[in-house]
């Protein structure tokens, strides 16, 4: 009876056993943005935004033109003129937000940047103010909200190409910036970004 | 309230997985697809409470297919995501469809190189369908075409060409080369999101695309700024055929009785037209990679079963050899002949044993709640929004009408129906029964 139960038990272990020895599980670890990460693509993913944003913030630090003014020019960096004209649906936000930030933070005041979303939020507050809702606040009242000097622009655009023969694919992504004079429309600085990543899935998949 | 109800059910659900996963070995990829239910609850927890301070609350069709997911194997989760996504939509809750979909599509873009899974399921004696999910070219097609409507329904139109772009671009799999990109309805939604960006050149050339790869598509008026887009029939099957059910193979599914389909708007009766045939983009697929490896597994099946039989009649044939022998006294005839027999049992036994696990049968998921046809319309819009749509047989007998809401996507407008939406399969399990 011991006997019969032993070998019962030893079933029972190696039917676990077995079950563990199937691909295993990873616990969540924090990992390198600048990194390919585990789960990988043909698409933008975070070591592209970082490169293409680290790239732009250099480029626009080094244009005189942009850094060198006795006043600090105005700038508007939002999506709403950066168009996504690529085959991946992506947030946007994720560039043009990494952008201004450390832009904003690296300029250290060469340049001052309008948030032209937040204009109705303005709008609304400046309305309390001058019906006496509330009072002017410490940094004064101003005649209007900032007019800018330059607005970005830009574009993301991909190519898709499938090999026939292999069934491997290849994405080329190009993704142009441009600031723009907002009196002249006189592109005053422009970069662009590309790159090309190719992978072949399992042949179950294909 | 609904709030303590919906952590309940994430745990719950968390917990049932968790169990499940236990109980049954489950294992996943690296790449493994979040939970519905994970997906559901971020949805909720986003989206701003009612006008009477209520939180929101994840509509009880997705609950159950949320449990339903938990249930089944995470291999089918993208199958599970996109039969999902089309609930989301015919239920109007457009907030939840879109990361539904968006979930399936990252996890098919994700290339699985060296994937334990992938591998396992390439081996002879492991079944096809035990890969994770990833859809054939049609059904990833659909979900650039689902993607990019969920995009444009929240007024999102630049990531829903980039869908329709994408959805295009899977089509391309399709082995049989007069066949690839030939979608005129995600050609056709590109140029209606280009026209509604007032990008009017490349809308034109895209809506003449459309037209050169289906020249019954209505293309639509300058004025034009509401499209009507109805969905009839029921989504392919795909079926194992051959031997050992390892070819892959498509029936159509339940075609509409209505042959005749229009919808009336601010008194107006417009037409529309068949933009596209899902049935005939699957069956269209041409051979794919994975059909050599499972014709691969079939030889090999067929190869061990011919083995086993010929074992078989070695083994009778010397048992009867060895038996006469024995009759007549020839021992050492009798001694040998029963050593063949043993041999052939031996290599029978084997044979059988390899045939028997050999594994060659095509994987046959599909995503159910497809439908047949996609039919497209367009009007400008005047105030109202709603409007009829009418159903007719061949005979011009009316077999329903159905009322539709048109939406805002953006400047545009959109109005989507399912002939089936009265009665949608919400709770039915995405997985089809093998």
């Amino acid at each position: 009876m011991k006997a019969k139960l032993l070998v019962s038990v030893m079933l029972c272990e190696s039917v676990l056993l077995i079950g563990c020895a199937t691909p295993p599980s990873r616990a969540v670890t924090y990992q390198d943005v600048k990194s390919a990460g585990v789960v990988a693509g043909v698409g933008i993913e975070s070591q592209d935004i970082v490169g293409v944003t680290d790239r732009m913030i250099r480029d626009i630090l080094a244009n005189p033109t942009l850094t060198q003014r006795a006043t600090a020019p105005r700038v508007v960096m939002d999506g709403e003129y950066f168009r996504n004209e690529s085959a991946q649906p992506i947030n946007k936000s994720l560039m043009t937000d990494r952008l201004r930030i450390n832009l904003q933070r690296a300029a250290q005041g060469r340049m001052v940047f309008v948030s032209r979303e937040s204009a109705g939020m303005v709008s609304k507050e400046r309305e309390l103010k001058r019906d006496g809702m509330t009072d002017s606040g410490t940094t004064g009242l101003t005649r209007a909200q900032a007019g800018v000097d330059y607005r970005l622009t830009g574009r993301i655009n991909s190519l898709d190409t499938r090999s026939k023969a292999s069934g491997a694919v290849e994405r080329y992504t190009q993704i142009s910036f441009e600031l723009i004079d907002m009196e002249s429309s006189i592109s005053v600085w422009s970069d662009i970004y590309e790159f090309k990543k190719g992978g072949l899935d399992d042949a179950i998949y294909r | 309230m609904q709030f303590i109800a919906n952590k309940r059910f994430v745990k719950k659900t968390a917990t049932l997985s968790l169990s499940i996963a236990l109980a049954l070995g489950a294992f996943g990829s690296a790449a493994a697809a979040q939970p519905i239910a994970e997906i559901l609850e971020r949805v909720r927890a986003e989206t701003p409470a009612g006008a009477n301070g209520a939180a929101a609350e994840i509509p009880m069709a997705l609950q159950q297919l949320a449990t339903n997911d938990t249930l089944s194997q995470p291999r089918d989760r993208v199958l599970n995501q996109m039969h999902a996504g089309v609930v989301a939509l015919e239920l109007g809750e457009h907030r939840y469809a879109a990361p539904l979909f968006m979930a399936a599509h990252e996890q098919i873009e994700t290339i699985y190189a060296d994937d334990p899974v992938a591998k396992k399921a390439r081996s002879k004696f492991v079944p096809d369908a035990t890969k994770e999910f990833k859809g054939d070219a049609y059904e990833r097609a659909m979900l650039g075409y689902y993607l990019g409507l969920s995009y444009m329904l929240n007024g999102d139109l630049e990531n829903a060409r980039a869908s329709f772009r994408w959805g295009d671009f899977q089509d391309t799999m399709s082995a049989s080369e007069s066949y690839q990109s030939d979608m005129a309805s995600l050609m056709y939604l590109r140029a209606w999101a280009a026209k509604c960006q007032g990008e009017t050149t490349t809308a034109a050339e895209e809506f003449q695309s459309a037209l050169r790869i289906r020249d019954t598509v209505q293309l639509p008026k300058d004025e034009d700024n509401v499209l009507m887009i109805a969905e009839i029939g029921s989504s392919p099957i795909k079926v194992g055929t051959g031997k050992f059910k390892e070819m892959l193979s498509f029936e159509r599914g339940q075609a509409s009785a209505a042959t005749d389909i229009t919808f009336t708007y601010a008194n107006q009766k417009h037409s529309l037209s068949v933009a596209e045939d899902v049935y005939w983009q699957a069956s269209t697929l041409g051979g794919r990679a994975v059909d050599k490896i499972l014709a691969g597994k079939a030889s090999f099946k067929q190869g061990a079963e011919t083995t086993a039989n010929v074992a078989a009649g070695v083994t009778q044939a010397g048992l009867l050899t060895a038996t006469s022998a024995l009759a007549g006294g020839n021992l050492d005839l009798a001694n040998s002949m029963g050593g063949i027999a043993a041999a052939g049992l031996v290599i029978n036994i084997g044979a059988k044993m390899f045939a028997n696990r050999a594994k060659p049968a095509a994987d046959i998921r599909y995503w159910n709640n497809l439908p047949d046809q996609v039919l497209f319309g367009s009007y400008k819009f005047d105030k109202a929004n709603s409007g009829v749509v009418t159903y007719r047989d061949a005979s011009g007998t009316e077999l329903r009408t159905q009322p539709f809401k048109v939406q805002p996507t953006g400047s545009c407008y959109v109005a989507w129906v399912r002939e089936s939406a009265e009665a949608p399969a919400a709770v039915s399990a995405a997985v089809a029964s093998k």
